[in-house]
């Protein structure tokens, strides 16, 4: 029993911990670049080009697995006006993640899967309630301009989010808890694999989704 | 939960919600174009890769933004480094989109490959240099103001930067391609 209650202790001691720390989303996303921004200043153009090379591969596959889904994204009227919010949100919402992971860590003496579990959990509740609104807005200007059903796109915008933050933000964070581990800054190399993961993730999401609610 | 936890949290969903609901404005050109966009399959696998590279020059040139000093000494390092970096990016999308639209049973033709890498240099090289400008006027407007950019000049640049890329292949689509 000790070895369940202990965990859980120590979870809600650094959620406490965590809590005090200001979230601020957009000044996570700017760190985030930011730290990418400095190493074109002080290391080489070749690092980010690096970095870019691999991002460019990833999203002309995201870009393929788009093609292959193409038919089924269109089965709904109105996917083509949620989808581009949908991929922004859930790539701007796990960046932050990753980034506010990373400078968690740094900046309180909460354990790295605590901060990890606690980022995931907020990230969720964050996507749903915002995923709820681009569903709305891409619903109402489906309905308005090419007569789309308002209840599928707010459907497909809050599945989708839910399942993508599902899927994708556990990864990610396990995936900046072990380069922090392993002494690799998570803001100069999760950033290209986060962004490119999370696009393909969302196409096939919101294909499903879309093959699903026709 | 205090008072100020929830206005931040708050804060976040709507800004977040915000910034893709304006990006949803390119995705309402996607769906007006969609019968003429979805046969070009190189465009259609561009898309994404078009997206994300012009989403990620616009946060880096965003980040620029801030301290005066610093953005001198290093502008002429940031143009140089962007410059390099699109032109890696451009040849490594066209021929990859071309490649896997092969694959996917698309042929080439001479004046389409031409037409397709006309389009991808200039709407990214015409998006980054848009970039650069509203960072610039909106970093000095912001100053004026005692804003900070931290919260308002990624979210505004990269929202921008989407809906002008989903427009340009919107567009194409419909009336180049």
């Amino acid at each position: 029993m000790e070895k369940i209650l202990k965990p859980v202790a120590h979870f809600v001691r650094d959620s406490k911990i965590i809590d005090k720390q200001p979230h601020r989303h957009w000044h996570y996303i700017y760190k985030h670049r930011r730290a990418r921004k400095l190493l074109i200043d002080d290391v080489s153009t070749w690092q980010i080009v690096a970095g870019q090379v691999f991002t460019v591969i990833a999203s002309v596959f995201a870009g393929l697995i788009l093609d292959v889904n193409k038919h089924d994204i269109g089965l709904v009227v109105g996917a083509f006006v949620v989808m581009p919010g949908i991929v922004d949100l859930s790539a701007s919402l796990t960046g932050a993640m990753a980034a506010k992971i990373n400078h968690h860590i740094d900046e309180t003496p909460a354990k790295p899967i605590n901060i990890a579990i606690h980022a995931v959990g907020f990230t969720f509740i964050i996507a749903v309630f915002s995923g709820s609104i681009v569903g709305l807005f891409g619903g109402m200007i489906s309905m308005l301009f090419f007569n789309g059903d308002l209840y599928r796109i707010i459907m497909l915008g809050v599945a989708s989010m839910m399942t993508i933050s599902i899927i994708g933000n556990p990864f990610i964070a396990a995936l900046t808890v072990l380069f922090k581990k392993v002494k690799i800054n998570p803001d100069n190399i999760v950033g290209p694999i986060q962004s490119s993961l999370i696009d393909m993730l969302a196409i096939i999401v919101i294909a499903t989704y879309a093959r699903i609610l026709v | 939960m205090s008072i100020k936890r929830r206005q931040s949290l708050a804060f976040i969903i709507i800004t977040t919600a915000l910034a893709s609901c304006i990006s949803m404005i390119g995705g309402v050109g996607i769906e007006f174009a969609e019968k003429d966009l979805l046969p070009i399959i190189p465009l259609v696998i561009a898309l994404p890769a078009l997206n994300t590279m012009v989403g990620d020059y616009a946060t880096i040139i965003a980040a620029h933004a801030g301290s005066p000093g610093e953005q001198k000494s290093t502008r002429k390092k940031l143009i140089k480094s962007v410059f390099k970096s699109t032109i890696v990016n451009i040849l490594g999308t066209v021929a990859l989109s071309l490649w896997l639209a092969s694959t996917r049973g698309y042929t080439t033709t001479i004046g389409f490959f031409w037409t397709f890498i006309a389009f991808v240099a200039i709407s990214v090289s015409s998006i980054v240099i848009v970039m650069f400008s509203i960072t610039y006027f909106l970093d000095q407007i912001l100053e004026k103001k005692k804003l900070n950019p931290d919260d308002i000049l990624i979210p505004v640049v990269t929202t921008i930067t989407d809906v002008f890329m989903l427009g340009m292949i919107a567009l194409a689509a419909k009336f180049i391609f």
